[in-house]
């Protein structure tokens, strides 16, 4: 579950895919998706005013982020005896630069084809 | 604080060392970094420059701290973009830790006027920086600045898992 462990014994892959897991796990929730809008629309907020306006109980949104937390889409940092949360978006890009464009580069280029296959049939 | 700052936080399986060149040298900066080359002594009051192929630099500032390999932070002002080249400087703070065979990157972009065009732009920006970073020390994949449509078939020019 802990994607870096596999880093720490040196297998770089194994950690890669085990990233991807842990952050696609985490997005399949409605609920950790919404907290990840609110951290990027400001950044730094405490628990509590992550819970504000959620409509859940504090205890609740707390293991959603402990979730987002573990799969690194959530960094803290202690500020007095507040918990500040961050959005991490690193495991985003990197799972976008190292998997999803790969499907989406394909996408692009059958686009592209099917636009040039209509010009050429209105120049028919 | 300023709640206008970014944390950002990655894990690579290179040593620190490693990582410092990554972040310190040009030769490796334009292969991930928006493909510019870093130029700088990274001595603290020493400037840094990030120079665009064409030689223009897009980002400038003065170093801060140069702890090799575990600490650097320069000041950050963004030349690139016209809206943001007026913003007052702000300031990025990269921290290396060894953990096990790999390093844990932290990386705090802070002393940013709250809605500022820079503070936009960085936001968008270093998830990428670091990924790129990331993917070129563990897979040796450089970043592909050519646009998709450019490159005859993008998803085979794409870094792929390695």
């Amino acid at each position: 579950m802990q994607p870096y462990s596999c880093i720490i014994k040196g297998n770089h892959l194994a950690a890669f895919y085990s990233t991807m897991d842990a952050v696609f796990k985490a997005l399949a929730d409605p609920t950790r998706r919404a907290l990840l809008d609110r951290l990027l629309e400001r950044q730094g907020q405490t628990l509590t005013e992550l819970v504000d306006g959620l409509g859940m109980r504090r205890q609740s949104v707390a293991k959603h982020l402990a979730v987002l937390e573990a799969a690194s889409l959530v960094s803290c940092q202690w500020q007095g005896r507040e918990k500040l949360h961050y959005l991490n978006p690193v495991p985003i890009a990197e799972i976008s630069r190292r998997w999803l464009e790969r499907f989406s580069g394909q996408r692009a280029k059958a686009i592209l084809n099917l636009r040039d296959a209509l010009q050429e049939k209105e120049h028919e | 604080m300023s709640k206008a700052e970014f944390i950002y936080m990655t894990v690579i399986a290179a040593p620190p060392e490693q990582v410092w060149q990554g972040l310190t040298t040009a030769e490796f900066t334009e292969q991930y970094w928006h493909a510019t080359r870093v130029r700088s002594e990274f001595t603290p009051g020493a400037t840094i420059e990030f120079l665009n192929p064409d030689g223009s630099a897009g980002v400038a500032g003065e170093i801060l701290t140069a702890d090799r390999p575990s600490e650097l932070s320069y000041t950050w002002r963004f030349l690139r973009n016209p809206e943001a080249a007026d913003d007052p400087a702000s300031r990025v703070t990269f921290k290396l830790e060894a953990i096990g065979v790999g390093t844990r990157l932290t990386v705090v972009h802070d002393r940013l006027a709250e809605d500022s065009a820079t503070a936009t732009m960085v936001s968008f920006g270093w998830p990428h920086v670091i990924a790129g970073l990331k993917t070129l020390l563990e897979t040796g994949t450089a970043v592909d600045f050519t646009a998709p449509e450019e490159a005859d078939c993008p998803g085979q020019q794409r870094a792929t898992v390695a």
